[in-house]
Formats: C-alpha cells, structure tokens, sequence
C-alpha cells in the first residue's frame, strides 16, 4: 500500500504546483493588514478572549468580565502589556519571567511556594534572562527539585516576535540542559508555546496549578480525552512526562528532549512480581501477561493484566511504592462496561479505518481480538491483531475512531512456541532492564538509559505510514517494556489465542479479565 | 509556495490564527504560503475549474481576515478553513446553477479535446483525478492528501459518516491506482 502515500505526495504537489499566487491581490481586499506585526488592542484582547471556545457557557456572569479585565489589565496576568517576551518556568516550582525587547527581565511572578524558596532573596529585576535561568535551574539542583529522579522541566515560552520566540525556545532548551548536565544530570526539557487563554487560566485558578501546566494539561486531555484535568494536576511534571512517553503521546505543540527519569518508580518487572505475589498466581501457569505505566486518579500505577490458563486478571500496582492500588473512585459506574454506548463504530468500520490509517490490507488481518473498554466515561476498544509477522494493539475511541495508541512488534518465528505478547522483544534489548535488581542498581540504570533507545529500535514503523496520523503515535514504549520479561515467555502452545478470531464478530468479547 | 508534502497533519497553529485577528500579516501570508495549496485543491475538487477555484481562494482567505477573530478551535484551525473553502465553492456552484444549467462533473472534461495525443502527455495525477473520480470522493481524496486531516474529521466536515468516507477514500485510490497503472504500462 506503499503507493497510496506516493499517490498523495503527487496530489499535494501538483496542486501546489498549479495554485494561484494571489496574496498581493488579497491584501489589497484587507485594508487592516498594513503592519508586520500589530499588537493586540486590549479590546481586542477582551474580544478574543470572550470569544474562545468552551468560554461561551460560562460568560453569562458579568462578574466574571470585571475578573477578566482585572487579569487583562495585569493584576495577575501572565502577560502585562509591556512584556515583549514571557518565560514560564514548571518543574514544581512555578516561575514566571516578563521580558523587554531586550531580553531582560521587567517582572517576575511566583506561582507558588517551592518558587518562593528558590528565588530567595534574589532580584531579579534588570537582569539579562540567560544569567537569570542559569540562577534559577541551578537553585532548582541545590534544593532537590531537579534531580536525576525527578530530571523533567517545562518550560513555555511566547514572544510578541513569532522568530524571537522560536529563537528563545531553542536558546532556553540548550541553556536547560547545559546547566543540567554541569550538574551530572540528564535531563527532558519539554517546551510549549505559551498561550493562554481563558480556558488555561480557569483550570489553573480551579485547581492550583500553574497556567502553563494547565496547558500542558489541556493539550494531553485534547490527545487523549479519557484523562481527566483533575487526574493529570496531580502528576508532577516529570510524572507527566513519563507518562507522555509510557503512552506515546506527541502533542503538536510541545517539544521534547531527552527521557524523563523512571528512578523513581519501581520497574515493570517488579510491578508484574508483586502482582503475582498479590494474586498468589505462580508465574509457571501465566500464558501472557502485560504491563503497562498508567495514571489512576491522578497516581502513577502499573496496570497488569495476567492471563493464566484458567483465568485472566488486572491489578493496579502503585508505581511509586509498589503497593496494590486500590481505586477508591467511585464512579466506576461510569465505566462499567454496561455503559458502553450502543452507537459505537461496528467492527466492521473498525478495521476499515485501522487498516487505511495503518496503510494494511484488511484481508489479510488475523488474530483480531477486540475489547470494549470505558475510561472516564469514554468508550474506547481495544485491538489487537497480527499482520504480516506483526502483532499490532491499538486503542481506539469507540465512537469517533480516533486513535489513541498503537504499538506494533514483531512476533517471533512462527515455529516458536512463545506466546506473541511477551516474545515480541527478543532477549537481547531487555538485557539491561532485567537484570537491575529492585532499587539497588537504579544508580546505574539512569545513565544508560537503555531501554528507551532500544524500544525506538524495534518499533520502527514496519510499512508505509502513509496516513498522517500514523505519526501520533508511531508506537508505544510500553511494548517493548512488556516483554522484558524474558524468562516467562516459554509458554509454549498456550499462548496464541485460543480463540483465533479473524472472525469480526467474535472478538467483541474478551473482557473478563478481573479487577483488583 | 516551497510547501514540502510530509505526509503529516498540516497543522495550522491557533496563534497564527489569534495573529491574523490582530493583522499581522507576516502570519496571514505564512497561512496563505502553506495552506493556498489546499484551499486550490479543494476548490478544484468541488468545481473542477480553474477559473473559479482561484476566486474560492481568494474568497476564502478574504473571510479569513474577516473572521478570524471568530475562530474558537482549539487545533481545528485547518477544519475551519476547509469549511469556509468549501462553502464558497458550493456558493459558486449555485450562482452557475442560476445561471445556466451546467454539469459540473462536464466541464471539466479532458478527454474530450482533438490533441488526444498531447492531452495524453500532459495528463497529470490531479487530472485523472477530477476525471475520474466523483465530486465527493475527490474532496475526501484532497482534502485527506493536501492537509493530511483525519478522516473523522473529514466525515464531519462533508457531513458523512466515517464509514462512508473511509470506504470512499479506500475506494477513490483503489481507482487512482488502477488508472496510474495502465498509464505507465502505456507509456
């Protein structure tokens, strides 16, 4: 299917190719189109604002127009009208810098405590940004706040000068980590552009968090909507970081170095051992199992799903301190599969939009396992399938078809006896994963940081991503990380799907795996 | 102009989009540099004319000036403008039909001409596509090739359901490919 990409590649140019040039015309019809760059008027302002969406609900309230004005005319705004530039730093501590055109600092705004205490007594006030980040970063190491296991800092940045601002995004990336990496740690800077509006500023104000976090928030809920604003405000941002990678999320708008740190975290295989001693299953009778970095409610856990010869079962393992999570939620209700809508894509339509995403010929798709899911409230399906020596998972929203993740690994020679799952990653990559017993050899562990090198490795796209959104996700970390168990693999027959469903209609019902 | 096809959403960033609000017009002839393209294709897609595809874009970028401040996506921005592209076309298409009655699928009509020969070399893949496909199946096809746009968000701009326009899409380049074939075997 290789072609459908060099077919459109030939429409995108040829169209290209043959449009009018009809800009000057154009302007000639936009009497306001006179300066390069204008600035915004604070009517302006107020218009765009009062008009953004999921605004138009709540603006009913004049109170809340006077608030506006209030933040406009910069009371607590991010953006006073004399800042050329903006520079909002989030590790926890929260800083906000105001620049001049000349890049030094006119205001600064601590957003919460932690910031407090690494400002100190410092002035700030007049001093040129570059010496003014490497101060704060630097006091961020010294107080512990950036460490090698917490290594992830956002930072957002918007400039009144679109080239200024993409030239301080790339300046204050290098900066980040050069200071980091004076202090022996490597660190993910992650960048956004800083763009507020309403919306970040109600979600920030409603649950204490900065607005550059909140967008960060935003722009992760709009990727994958069956996380709630709520949850993700708990997660430092390092937390967050690690869970963009866990579930390969790429965000349009927000640039990403390095890896974020996972010392802090027990590791996969220790969450599938405390798992086994929690369910007292002895890992002889696993056929397949997965494990996978979540969030809950705002906590980092490991879902692990166990599949045995008799039974299947998931538990939640707190990725923090290992101990069995328990979802004290309550409206669960909301995503019992009972709930699960009726108006839902039909298998059918599934497969045919996974196969022209993925550029696959349905035909040819065997193994297809589909589960119906529910996760705050949004319908999703889980797919699984093989092709071509290929064993695909996805997850898809049940109702618009997008998708949410995908993962694709190799599956091991047909002869094999290993079930897919846990093969898919030959021995070789797990190596330096494995072997690191429970918390001793983190120190070490960071440094190499191989798995995540390897994981790019395998997936890589095996065909044609000729769709577009094949990008999103090109594929999961996660995947490789399963099979880190090397040992367990040997389950011979077992492991491929009994229930070899090609069939559509078949699939629809695997979910009886337990909760815990 | 100098837009590389990446295969990739063409993703118009809602700042851009807040700029033009406020007329910048360094952002307007960025946005007008890397989505025109789209916009013509689209246009062509509908009207399958030349002539009146240039004046949808046109159109189409004058109520960008003069809507922008409306624009309330949050990353829907391109969604946006192919709706304002393609309601413009359909207008065009219902002053011709005051007009006179015109078929549109006719009008552009290629293989009609006497230089069968020359036509048959100059004959690009944009061509055997308004030939040959139909006007529904051209726009899902263009707008999926021009912006790399999902196609669920396609179904909701044509007003179709994701089935009917992944079968659609499957359907039209099955046909393209078809026709690219025999035209490298005859060449």
């Amino acid at each position: 299917m290789k072609d459908n990409h060099d077919i459109e590649r030939k429409i995108f140019e040829q169209f290209n190719e043959r449009k009018p040039e009809l800009f000057e015309k154009i302007m000639e019809q936009c009497p306001k189109m006179t300066n390069n760059v204008q600035h915004e008027s604070i009517i302006d302002r107020i218009r765009n604002i009062v008009f953004t969406r999921r605004f138009s609900y709540s603006f009913a309230s004049l109170s809340f127009v006077v608030v506006l004005l209030v933040v406009l005319l910069g009371q607590r705004a991010i953006v006073t009208p004399m800042a050329y530039s903006t520079i909002a730093i989030d590790v926890n501590p929260s800083i906000v810098l105001e620049l001049d055109e000349d890049d030094t600092i006119i205001n600064v705004n601590l957003n919460n405590e932690d910031a407090q205490i690494i400002v100190g007594d410092m002035d700030l006030i007049g001093v040129d940004y570059n010496i003014v980040i490497n101060a704060l970063i630097g006091s961020m190491v010294q107080n512990g706040y950036i460490s090698k296991l917490t290594n992830s800092v956002l930072i957002s940045i918007s400039s009144d000068d679109q080239e200024h601002e993409d030239e301080l995004m790339a300046f204050l990336t290098e900066k980040v980590e050069e200071v980091l990496t004076a202090n022996n740690i490597e660190g993910s800077v992650i960048t956004q552009e800083l763009d507020i509006d309403v919306e970040e500023e109600e979600l920030a104000s409603l649950l204490g968090i900065s607005e550059a976090k909140a967008e960060l928030i935003l722009d992760i809920i709009d990727a994958d909507p069956r996380m709630t604003a709520e949850e993700l405000s708990e997660l430092s941002i390092n937390e967050l970081n690690l869970l963009l990678e866990a579930k390969n999320i790429v965000l349009d708008n927000v640039e990403k170095t390095g890896s974020p740190s996972d010392l802090s975290i027990i590791t996969l295989e220790e969450a599938y051992n405390i798992a086994l001693a929690e369910l007292t299953i002895d890992e002889l009778m696993v056929v397949k199992f997965k494990v996978e970095l979540e969030q809950e409610d705002g906590v980092m856990v490991y879902e692990v799903k166990i599949e045995t010869t008799m039974d299947k079962f998931e538990v939640l393992i707190n990725a923090t301190d290992g101990s069995v999570f328990i979802d004290l939620d309550q409206d669960e209700d909301n995503d019992n599969e009972d709930n699960f809508p009726d108006d839902t894509l039909t298998i059918q339509e599934l497969i045919e939009l996974v196969s022209i995403e993925l550029g696959l010929d349905s035909t040819l798709i065997t193994e297809l396992e589909i589960d119906e899911e529910m996760e705050n409230g949004v319908p999703y399906n889980e797919i699984e399938f093989e092709y071509e020596g290929l064993e695909y998972e996805l997850e898809v929203d049940a109702l618009s078809g997008e998708i949410y993740t995908i993962s694709v690994d190799d599956l091991e020679d047909p002869d094999d006896e290993e079930e897919p799952e846990d093969e898919e990653e030959p021995k070789d990559e797990e190596e330096p994963e494995d072997e690191e017993e429970p918390e001793d050899e983190e120190e070490p562990k960071d440094e190499e940081e191989p798995e995540d090198e390897e994981e790019s490795e395998d997936e890589e796209e095996p065909e044609d991503e000729e769709e577009p959104e094949d990008e999103e996700e090109p594929e999961d970390e996660e995947e490789p990380e399963d099979e880190e168990e090397p040992e367990d693999e040997e389950e011979p027959e077992d492991e491929e799907e009994p229930e070899d469903e090609e069939e559509p209609e078949d699939e629809e019902e695997p979910e009886d795996e337990e909760d815990h | 102009m100098g837009v590389e096809y990446s295969g990739k959403l063409l993703f118009v960033d809602d700042k851009i989009m807040k700029r033009i609000a406020n007329y910048d017009t360094s952002a307007f002839e960025e946005l007008y540099n890397n989505t025109s393209g789209a916009v013509f294709g689209l246009a062509m897609s509908i009207l399958a004319n030349q002539s009146d595809a240039d004046d949808v874009v046109q159109e189409t970028y004058i109520s960008i000036y003069n809507n922008a401040s409306n624009y309330k996506g949050r990353g829907k921005a391109m969604a946006w403008i192919f709706t304002i592209a393609r309601n413009h076309a359909l207008m065009k298409i219902r002053d011709r039909q005051k007009r006179s009655h015109v078929d549109l699928d006719d009008i552009y009509n290629i293989g009609s001409g006497n230089n069968v020969e020359e036509e048959y070399h100059k004959e690009q893949l944009v061509d055997v596509l308004l030939r040959i496909l139909k006007e529904d199946e051209r726009q899902i096809v263009v707008m999926h090739a021009m912006s790399g746009m999902k196609h669920k968000d396609i179904a909701k701009i044509m007003g179709m359901p994701l089935s009917t326009v992944l079968s659609k899409y499957k359907r039209s380049l099955e046909k393209l490919r078809k026709e690219m074939e025999v035209n490298e075997y005859e060449r």
